[in-house]
């Protein structure tokens, strides 16, 4: 298997984030703090949206922004999120509304985006102009939960063909 | 504004956490008739909250104050730490190999990093009680390179698909796999009940098979009267006039306010970050300058594949199924390369999750990801190296110019890797999937390197100028301090610490209930 993409991988699935640049996308000394109101716009949701239907194909029937909303709302140490887990010095919040504002820039006022090609640019950190955390570290995480709510239930279980055989079914997140 | 004072209870022994190390020492001293108080900074898990869930398994993550964390080879300390009763082994996969007697000596033997102040066989006793205490299933006698000790008391698990697999590999290259000991039963142990390698161990175990504080020490603790508070962050250690003992310790309760608990003795278990962190803020036991110091992080990598027929990559045990010591010896594999490392075989795998099945292509999206996703999860295979890290003065927590919302300074963990254990990590990745292509696997691949498991900050050693507490945990410098848990390893291994940090704190806690 040819790996050209072993650099990503690396960059993508490691915390290996610089720290200036973490503290340029807002640092938090406190995990406890009451979340933020949510700055993300109807039209930016709707282009993560349709990038991570480009990433995870069915993370938008699965119901991937009702799923990000509803975990963004909580405390950050009760989120369910990849970017909790990853440990990234910066809020849940802040790390969406970070990729809101990249992806409206990539858009560039036009109409409409082209979500597959802006997945494999975010992947390999070739999109002109990306500010903030690396592209890929965004892809990577926005792939780990679309992937979360496609395949991570007890439905998406189901979709592979395996058995579940929880110990105790988990209450519904989506 | 409340106008209730702060309370001052008393105790003789206070807690600091509530993880594996701090609830052998509940239960130690409960049971000897002390009254103790275990503090825990984060929430209350109860095992009917233990959801088979990847992403409910998150929950179980630290979630206290962030860990700023910096070079070549960071120790991923929300990943690596628990958070709540019970601690990281709530959430931990109880793989329970021994050290190797010569990881006691590395210094004197190769002059890297440093030696414990006791050998092998005085920690063997200690070994021996937790595994009685807990049980353990494997196989002794396959375990040709184990240390002596007791056999286990439980036999080993059985071995599911990609184990078998993976195992033609190992013994193609003339290579040796063991059942992997687990503190998991393999049949009924002690009133709890067998394993149902359901593959759902991250999440937490919730019928009790595996060997987590909620159903063995911490259990063990309350029944002899020994009183968890949850939500209680402790933020600062009271000293008394002489400087040499402490008072006790101060605390956040669930609703803020600050509260005193006065104790004849303190046990630090916090975890190793936190134990530094909260040593290097009360300015305490460090009289040798090295509170922090010798930070470490075992470099792991996994391997995966794709078997062309099936191999039951969703069954077993989290930790894996089988185990290889061939490479623990000798450290010195070449000029450049230096250090142990394990292999663990056969790890189950759920879909989705940092170490889940979608994950391990990260590079794959659109549609392919759906019939990737179709194929792996009924043929892949995987198996990690667990590397040995070099013990080096300059990795290290120290407090960064924050403070978090108690008013207590952040901590910065910074850890890289000699170019002597890149090297070894280098080879060992290379043999990884040299054993997948001789076990039929035609395009083998490999994840990122990782940090598993974080030690040291806290060393113990002969001396007060050479180490931060002496051979039984205890401050060289607070006569009434314990410290326990990772923190205290000198020096690394290659295998998972939680068995060793539990013989530690068994003799640590033995010294503590007969001293003066
Ligand atoms: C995914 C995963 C799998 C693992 N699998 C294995 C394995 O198979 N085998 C193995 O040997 N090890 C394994 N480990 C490692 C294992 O979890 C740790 O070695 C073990 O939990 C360390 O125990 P401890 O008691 O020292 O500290 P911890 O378990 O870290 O507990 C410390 C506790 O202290 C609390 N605390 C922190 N600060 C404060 C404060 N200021 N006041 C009050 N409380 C505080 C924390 O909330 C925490 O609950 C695994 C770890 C992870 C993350
Ligand atoms: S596989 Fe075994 S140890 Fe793991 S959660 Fe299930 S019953 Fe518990």
């Amino acid at each position: 298997m040819s790996f050209t993409r072993r650099q990503f991988i690396q960059r993508g699935a490691a915390v290996a984030v610089a720290p200036a640049v973490l503290a340029a996308a807002g640092k938090t000394a406190s995990s406890h703090a009451n979340p933020p109101a949510i700055a993300i716009t109807p039209a930016q949701w709707s282009l993560i949206e349709a990038l991570a239907e480009a990433i995870v194909p069915g993370s938008r029937s699965a119901g991937l922004i009702a799923f990000l909303q509803r975990q963004l709302a909580n405390p950050p140490e009760q989120a369910l999120l990849m970017v909790r887990y990853l440990g990234l010095p910066v809020t849940p919040i802040a790390f969406y509304q970070g990729l809101a504002e990249q992806l409206s820039a990539a858009q560039d006022g036009s109409a409409t985006v082209d979500a597959y090609a802006l997945q494999a640019q975010m992947a390999t950190d070739s999109v002109a102009n990306w500010q903030g955390l690396p592209a890929s570290l965004y892809h990577f995480v926005l792939r780990s939960d679309g992937c979360d709510v496609v395949y991570g239930t007890p439905a998406g279980s189901k979709l592979l063909g395996l058995d579940y055989l929880a110990h105790i079914a988990p209450p519904e997140v989506l | 504004m409340s106008t209730q004072l702060p309370t001052q209870e008393s105790c003789d022994i206070a807690i600091i956490g509530s993880g594996p190390a701090a609830a052998l020492y509940a239960a130690r001293a409960a049971e000897a008739g002390r009254s103790v108080v275990l503090l825990e900074a984060g929430p209350e898990r109860r095992l009917e909250q233990l959801y088979s869930s990847q992403l409910w398994a998150r929950q179980l993550k630290w979630g206290g104050s962030p860990v700023e964390e910096q070079g070549n080879h960071k120790v991923g300390h929300v990943f690596n730490s628990g958070w709540g009763s019970g601690g990281g082994g709530m959430h931990h996969y109880a793989v329970y190999p021994r050290l190797q007697p010569s990881d006691f000596s590395v210094r004197a033997d190769h002059g890297h990093g440093l030696d414990w102040p006791i050998s092998y066989a005085q920690l063997r006793p200690h070994y021996d009680r937790v595994q009685a205490d807990i049980g353990i299933s494997g196989d002794a006698t396959q375990e040709h390179w184990r240390p002596p000790g007791d056999d286990y008391p439980m036999p080993p698990m059985p071995l599911f698909a990609q184990s078998r697999l993976i195992a033609t590999g190992f013994a193609q290259r003339g290579m040796h796999t063991a059942p992997l000991p687990l503190a998991i039963n393999s049949r009924p142990y002690k009133g709890r009940p067998s394993c149902q390698f359901d593959g759902w161990c991250d999440a937490g175990c919730p019928i009790g098979a595996l060997a987590n504080p909620l159903v063995t020490y911490l259990a063990a603790a309350t029944a002899a009267g020994a009183e968890l508070r949850c939500e209680s962050t402790v933020t600062e250690v009271i000293k008394d006039g002489t400087g040499h003992r402490l008072q006790g310790v101060r605390y956040r309760d669930a609703s803020g306010q600050r509260q005193t608990l006065l104790a004849n003795q303190v046990v630090l278990a916090a975890g190793t970050i936190e134990n530094s962190r909260l040593l290097l803020a009360n300015q305490l036991a460090n009289s040798s300058g090295l509170v922090g110091s010798h930070l470490m992080s075992h470099p792991a990598r996994s391997i995966y594949g794709l078997f062309d027929q099936p191999s039951e990559p969703t069954l077993g045990i989290t930790g894996g199924q089988l185990i290889c010591h061939d490479r623990y010896h000798p450290k010195r594999k070449a000029d450049d390369q230096y250090g142990s490392y394990q292999w663990l075989i056969g790890q189950a795998m759920k879909p989705t999750d940092l170490l889940g099945i979608a994950n391990t292509r990260p590079d794959i999206a659109g549609a392919q990801l759906d019939s990737f996703m179709r194929e792996a999860t009924q043929k892949v295979g995987n198996m990690v190296f667990v590397a040995e890290d070099i013990a080096n003065p300059d990795n290290r927590v120290e407090l960064t110019g924050q403070l978090d919302q108690h008013g207590q300074p952040l901590a910065r963990a910074v850890h890289n890797i000699s170019s002597q254990t890149q090297a070894l990590v280098q080879a060992a990745t290379q043999e990884g999937l040299d054993i997948f292509r001789a076990a039929g696997v035609a395009e083998p691949w490999h994840g990122p390197l990782i940090g598993m498991h974080i030690l040291g900050g806290t060393p113990i050693g002969q001396d007060a100028a050479s180490s931060v507490a002496d051979s039984h945990g205890r401050s060289h410098d607070i006569d009434n301090l314990w410290i326990a848990g990772g923190s205290l390893f000198p020096s690394s291994g290659a295998v998972n610490p939680t068995f060793t940090l539990l013989a530690l704190a068994d003799r640590g806690a033995n010294a503590m209930l007969t001293a003066r």
